[in-house]
């Protein structure tokens, strides 16, 4: 079986002699197997990641066959669940895979989260961002995001942008980079009711998750030795372009006010 | 952020039987009140709360239960969070003002009579 | 029992500067690092070590015997915090090389006592020790639930670059 795997990996080995051992061992946690997660979850299988603990309460509709990465017809007829589809897709590409596979959403399971080394958010809304990034500080965990939506412009032809985003403890974060604010937050804190659905394709989900799954395997193997600090891609639908942020250019991105690098571990709290 | 001494006093002495701590997450101070107990009809009878007094999230204070309480009316429990590394829930409380620690604290707690 | 240990790569790079000090008449400088943890199962215990706490210069005894030797003041400060703090504490060193790192007969002898310590001032702490090489780390805990040490490898520097220790 040693060889099989060998062999399977043998057009990635620019990546290091060490890097596939590296590769197998890292815990990831993907929260959200809809559209991007789906991509996340194949990708990391086909590279050889091997432990995989994967986060979604819902189960596959007809309108997510657009874009959810595995999803069959008869697992729409069958209303399987979105862990299972994901679970299914990382065993057929490695038999060999632990995954975990857990249908509820990601506060159930913190434990679980604790002990991945990379944590993948593909979800929807401000919140549970800023939520999973203060979680993921915490317990000092690199976090990405990706994240993308379609808006309407009056007459004009509709604007696909998103993000990917990589939050290193100790480094700055997404209020830093004014990719959270205290504007957005309230704005979806006092939404009433549920957002409804948001436009969502494959092409762009796929961008975003390809260039997200490239950024963790560069921070787990630092092949190409040039990642040293936040990560925060804007991506252009239109005119298909991944391009750092401009608001990267204008702040002071040393170190992180929000969240002290020595603030880390279960809180300690004091007395009154 | 500090709170006026004499307020947090004060909240200290309206809960004497359960001992308050604080803890700061991304800049916004918490308190932690534990196995506080709710009036009879409420299930579970006894929670922590998680004591917000500050702006988060478009509310003004927020008050979160380490469990949803089923109370007398009906509540919007909107909130589903992880703050300080621990599950905490919501339900959604307007307050036009807030007055002092406490007694905003028990304007959100009324929702519970 | 499966246990990973995390800290940041602000906090190793603090540690390993000031282990690479020079002293007086030590041959090498010895430190703590503490932190709270997490047990995530019945088997499974998450460290976060988050605070550095250097030995003073004063603190060491002259002994040419050995490496390093430390006086009861530097063990006491570092009980101190263990039960101010309920963090765990670990005694932390350097043995140079590249590789991962092994007890020598020194630290086996010596070390493990003043990890009791610690967990005497405080039994649900997690403490141990911790070793660093030039390239690597291992490490061995003391669990509440445990009598004997419980040695790991799964150590993650996080930061850029991020290191897992595999």
């Amino acid at each position: 079986m040693k060889k099989k795997m060998d062999k399977r990996y043998v057009r990635q080995s620019f990546l290091g002699n060490k890097a596939q051992a590296i590769i197998s061992k890292t815990r990831v946690g993907i929260i959200g197997l809809g559209g991007g997660g789906s991509h996340i979850a194949q990708q990391l299988a086909h590279v050889g990641f091997q432990e995989f603990v994967i986060l979604d309460p819902d189960i596959a509709k007809d309108v997510n066959l657009n874009r959810l990465v595995g999803a069959t017809e008869e697992d729409i007829e069958n209303g399987r669940l979105k862990v299972d589809i994901a679970s299914r897709v990382i065993k057929g590409i490695s038999s060999t895979a632990s995954v975990h596979p857990f249908s509820v959403t990601w506060q159930n399971r913190l434990n679980e989260l604790k002990a991945c080394d990379i944590i993948f958010g593909c979800i929807d809304g401000f919140i549970q961002r800023r939520d999973i990034e203060a979680f993921s500080r915490r317990f000092l965990i690199p976090y990405i995001d990706i994240g993308m939506d379609v808006h309407s412009v009056g007459a004009e032809p509709p604007r696909i942008a998103g993000q990917m985003i990589l939050s290193m403890p100790g480094h700055a974060c997404m209020h830093c980079i004014g990719f959270l604010t205290e504007d957005n937050l309230a704005k979806e804190g006092t939404r009433y009711g549920d957002a409804g659905e948001n436009p969502q394709v494959i092409w762009c989900n796929g961008v975003l998750a390809s260039t997200a799954v490239g950024l963790a395997i560069d921070l787990i193997t630092d092949w190409s030795k040039s990642l040293r600090g936040t990560v925060y891609l804007s991506y252009d639908g239109n005119t298909n372009t991944l391009t750092p942020d401009n608001r990267m250019k204008y702040r002071d991105l040393k170190v992180c006010p929000h969240y002290p690098i020595h603030e880390v571990g279960e809180p300690n709290f004091q007395n009154i | 952020m500090n709170f006026p001494e004499e307020q947090v006093n004060e909240l200290k002495n309206s809960f004497p039987d359960n001992e308050i701590q604080k803890c700061e997450e991304a800049g916004i101070v918490y308190f932690l009140i534990p196995a506080v107990t709710f009036p009879e009809g409420c299930v579970p009878n006894a929670v922590d709360l998680l004591y917000c007094p500050t702006p988060r999230d478009g509310y003004i204070a927020r008050l979160f239960f380490s469990e949803k309480v089923t109370a007398k009316q009906n509540l919007n429990w909107n909130g589903d969070t992880v703050i300080l590394g621990r599950r905490w829930f919501a339900y959604s409380w307007r307050i036009d003002e807030k007055t002092t620690l406490v007694n905003t604290l028990f304007v959100i707690l009324r929702a519970l009579k | 029992m499966n246990v990973k240990i995390r800290l940041s790569r602000d906090l190793e790079s603090r540690i390993r500067t000031d282990l690479l000090r020079p002293h007086e008449y030590a041959f090498e400088r010895v430190g703590f690092v503490s932190g709270p943890h997490s047990q995530l199962s019945a088997s499974d215990y998450l460290i976060i070590l988050n605070q550095y706490h250097p030995v003073s210069d004063n603190d060491y005894i002259e002994d040419h015997t050995v490496g390093a030797r430390i006086n009861g003041s530097a063990i006491r400060k570092a009980m101190q915090y263990v039960l101010e703090t309920r963090n765990g504490m670990f005694h932390v060193h350097c043995h140079g090389f590249k590789g991962i790192p092994e007890l020598s007969c020194t630290d086996e002898n010596e070390i493990p006592p003043v990890v009791q310590n610690f967990r005497n001032v405080n039994r649900t702490s997690v403490n141990g020790i911790l070793l660093l090489s030039n390239t690597h780390f291992n490490a061995y805990v003391s669990l509440p639930s445990q009598t004997k040490l419980i040695q790991t490898t799964n150590i993650s520097i996080v930061g850029f670059p991020l290191f897992l220790n595999i």
